[in-house]
């Protein structure tokens, strides 16, 4: 009796130490999702006077320099240009765990429509021959964020790819428990070398001067599939046969504070930031 | 159109000489007339405000607002013209880099005319100063400013 006793007492402890071990990791998180946040929007300002004030010197000044100096200002705006991209995507990587949308039933087919409306220029642009193997199913999930999802993976395909007519196609089967959605081009491919490097963040896998890319979208699908428990990986390939990206998403979604990096409740990002 | 023909004079309190100049460039652009004030923080606005009002000179048509300014606050601000009988009709454009929804909300309790989050693109910033400046100038009807 008096065993069984100390062991429930070494239990309890236990799972105390436990449940503060996880309580401080949670607030590392919060803390670490603050910094990029504060960080990332403190940046914008003087970006923006970076990218205004050097075409300004183009504008006024852009006829009295000789052909290398007006290849200096352009340089200083394409890497202006470059560091808002790269911080509207980090801005992008911290809202996914700090705002919180709630879980909606939706149909898949409408939320691919949607990311299709806001691609409509690159497809049209890139005559992209996208075909959506019907029909999409209805998934529970985060909308805001599963839309980040697709899109992502939908530019990219049409992004990474060296064809006349990049082709992009979006399937779905059902393996009980979970949706199986996949994204499949004609792109460049990926070397299998690289299959589960490619999910880190400012990771890329081409020179800058052949595809512009900031290597946080891939992390974005990586973060948001997994909050809702779901898996996200590439189907075996090799470079120049195209791509394909497979992603599950449960049927009964993990709910959100059983996700890592989620916070219930917070419906607006930056509650601690000062407006300005 | 008589409105081509008088310039509108806009009040703009910002603390940023940055965006004050990225302002001012934007504000040039077209044809659109209009005559540029500049208060560098709340307690200049507001001092720019009283001092047309009480001296019955003409006051700005219209005014862009920053939120997050020294000494005296955006929403301050704010909070003083909508309750000014004089100064209140003038529509006012909050123009902040907030996002955050309750900023928004308070905001218009407060009255703002226009509430808008600045672009961090300088296209877009150039674009939104511009269609603020021709949306208020050219569609809408501003009230007379001139003492009655």
């Amino acid at each position: 009796m008096i065993v069984a006793k100390n062991d429930i007492t070494e239990l309890e402890r236990t799972q105390e130490a436990l449940a503060r071990k996880a309580q401080a990791l949670a607030r590392a998180n919060a803390e670490l999702e603050d910094f990029t946040y504060s960080v990332s929007h403190d940046l914008k300002e003087p970006l923006r006077a970076i990218e205004a004030f050097s075409a300004f010197l183009a504008e006024d000044y852009g006829d009295k320099l000789d052909e290398e100096g007006q290849r200096y200002i352009s340089v200083v705006r394409e890497n202006a240009v470059r560091m808002r991209d790269l911080i509207e995507d980090l801005l992008r990587l911290s809202r996914i765990g700090r705002m919180h949308h709630g879980y909606i039933t939706i149909s898949a087919e409408a939320l691919v429509e949607d990311v299709c409306r806001d691609l409509a220029f690159a497809l049209e642009e890139k005559k992209v021959d996208l075909r959506v193997q019907p029909p999409l199913p209805s998934i529970t999930c985060d909308e805001v964020h599963m839309k980040q999802v697709f899109k992502n993976l939908i530019s990219n395909a049409i992004k990474f790819n060296d064809k006349p007519h990049p082709s992009v196609e979006i399937a779905c089967h059902d393996d009980n428990g979970a949706y199986t959605f996949s994204i499949s081009d004609n792109g460049i491919g990926i070397d299998p070398q690289y299959h589960e490097k490619i999910f880190k963040i400012f990771q890329r896998l081409n020179r800058r001067e052949d595809y512009k890319d900031t290597g946080v979208g891939l992390t974005i699908c990586k973060k948001v599939v997994e909050a809702h428990g779901g898996a996200i990986w590439v189907e075996q390939s090799q470079p120049g046969e195209g791509t394909t990206f497979s992603f599950t998403v449960p049927k009964e979604p993990q709910r959100d504070e059983e996700a890592g990096g989620y916070q219930v409740g917070q419906g607006t990002e930056a509650s601690q930031h000062p407006a300005g | 159109m008589d409105k081509e023909l008088k310039p509108v004079s806009i009040l703009l309190v910002e603390d940023s000489p940055d965006d004050v100049e990225i302002t001012r460039r934007a504000l040039e652009r077209g044809q659109v007339k209009n005559h540029l004030l500049v208060a560098r923080d709340g307690e200049e606005a507001l001092g720019i405000l009283y001092s047309r009002r009480d001296a019955d000179g003409a006051l700005p048509g219209l005014i862009l607002l920053d939120l997050n300014l020294p000494k005296v606050d955006g929403r301050e601000v704010l909070e003083k013209i909508k309750s000014d009988p004089k100064l209140k009709r003038i529509p006012v454009i909050a123009l902040t880099s907030s996002t955050r929804e309750e900023d928004v909300i308070r905001t218009y309790e407060l009255g703002v005319n226009t509430f808008i989050s600045k672009p961090v693109k300088f296209e877009d910033f150039i674009r939104v100063i511009t269609t603020i400046r021709d949306y208020w100038i050219l569609i809408a009807t501003l009230p007379s400013v001139e003492h009655d």
